[in-house]
């Protein structure tokens, strides 16, 4: 555990965010906290075209979907646009004893 | 949430990228973001998400436009929406941060004007403008309408028998009509049919609130019995509405655009009526298998979308 007090963050027990889509603030960085396809993912709250709110996304599997213009992001493939596009940043999840902890990507 | 209810966001966006790729020629180009640095533009022409299916008409607006020696770019795609299909599903939030976040884009090209194609965008983009934006929205007919006697010696005759469909719901509908028909009646040789059925409902004729059918078949049984070579159309969903109508009555569906073109010599040709003239879903997939292909399009997944846009 000695490397999760450096840059690992914790957000929560695991259990709060077992069903929906969650907004937290981490640090100074909004986050979407999500569970899909039965794996905790975490990715920016706000779309990286114009800052479309995430937490309003449509989900196809790990295919989240900006609520604006749909602008389409792949959360097993790092969050890759499907069009070509800008990706979302989407950060490292661990779990450890029933919490919930983040690494936040840059 | 995506809901099994309703068509959502991505669904009717994805339909608008994937038919809208299908249906224009190979070199057309848009803009989905107009670069920060990007050279000055005096107009932009706004391609409304759902102009995509009838691509002709922005690119005859920006074939007409170069006629007349005025430079400009087209900007779309579901990147600009201006905001309507959030209207529509009472998000109206997010309309506002479409609306916003589009018009903020078009200034990067320091335009005098945005010129509209769709009434629905002209209504909600001047719903959200501000004075201190730095250029005026309005739409294309106007602009035309600036410029007919520049156009004017460069039009041809055009031997064509036509009746106007029109919508008169707002002042600036019925500016718009009275813009086409100041377009048409410029246009030496054509000659305007008075009929009494023409008018459509609303906005415009769409998808979500079409012309009624019997409306509809009056409209074109007038027009046929009149000897019109064509009803004439001041947008594009009417438009996409209409064509279907010249496999009953054999009269064609042209948008205004199109008559202005002939007039002025410039050759075009309408996807999407080639389309939906087949009046086959299998059929029209068969004929956009090559570029379907080519895209890498799931064949199902553009058969829906083509279904959705084309002959709903």
């Amino acid at each position: 555990m000695n490397d999760m007090a450096d840059k690992w963050i914790k957000v929560g027990p695991v259990a709060q965010f077992d069903n929906g889509t969650h907004k937290i603030l981490v640090g100074r960085r909004f986050v979407v906290m999500t569970k899909l396809k039965g794996r905790l993912f975490a990715f920016d709250a706000f779309c990286p075209h114009v800052q479309g709110p995430m937490d309003r996304a449509e989900i196809e599997g790990a295919i989240v979907s900006c609520p604006l213009h749909a602008w389409r992001f792949d959360l097993e493939n790092e969050g890759k646009e499907l069009h070509g596009y800008r990706g979302i940043a989407v950060h490292d999840v661990r779990i450890n004893d029933g919490d919930v902890f983040l690494a936040l990507s840059s | 949430m995506a809901s099994d209810q309703r068509p959502t966001y991505t669904t009717i966006y994805e339909t608008v990228r994937g038919v809208g790729n299908l249906l224009a020629p190979e070199d057309f180009t848009y803009l989905t973001e107009i670069p920060q640095d990007a050279p000055p533009s005096q107009l932009v022409i706004h391609l409304s998400c759902m102009a995509h299916y009838t691509p002709h008409i922005p690119i005859l607006a920006e074939k007409i436009l170069r006629k007349l020696d005025l430079d400009c770019v087209i900007v779309g795609g579901p990147e600009n929406c201006c905001g309507e299909l959030h209207k529509h599903f009472n998000e109206h939030d997010l309309e506002r941060q479409l609306a916003k976040s589009a018009m903020m884009g078009f200034r990067r090209a320091k335009p005098r004007k945005v010129l509209s194609i769709c009434p629905d965008c002209d209504d909600v983009f001047r719903s959200h403008g501000s004075e201190r934006q730095p250029y005026e929205h309005t739409n294309i007919s106007n602009l035309f309408i600036e410029y007919l006697p520049a156009l004017k010696p460069m039009m041809r005759p055009l031997n064509m028998r036509v009746v106007p469909h029109y919508h008169t719901i707002s002042e600036y509908r019925q500016a718009d009509a009275d813009n086409m028909l100041a377009i048409l009646r410029a246009i030496p040789g054509l000659q305007i049919l008075e009929a009494h059925h023409a008018l459509g409902p609303g906005v415009h004729c769409q998808t979500l609130h079409p012309m009624p059918a019997a409306d509809q078949e009056r409209m074109f049984s007038e027009a046929r019995e009149l000897g019109a070579d064509a009803l004439v159309v001041p947008y594009h969903s009417c438009y996409r509405q209409h064509c279907k109508m010249q496999l009953k009555h054999g009269v064609p569906v042209h948008h205004m655009f199109n008559l202005l073109a002939m007039s002025l010599e410039i050759p075009f040709t309408e996807s999407f009526k080639e389309m939906r003239l087949l009046d086959d879903v299998d059929l029209a997939v068969k004929a956009l298998k090559p570029r379907i292909e080519r895209h890498g399009y799931d064949e199902s997944v553009v058969r829906a979308q083509i279904a959705r846009a084309i002959f709903c």
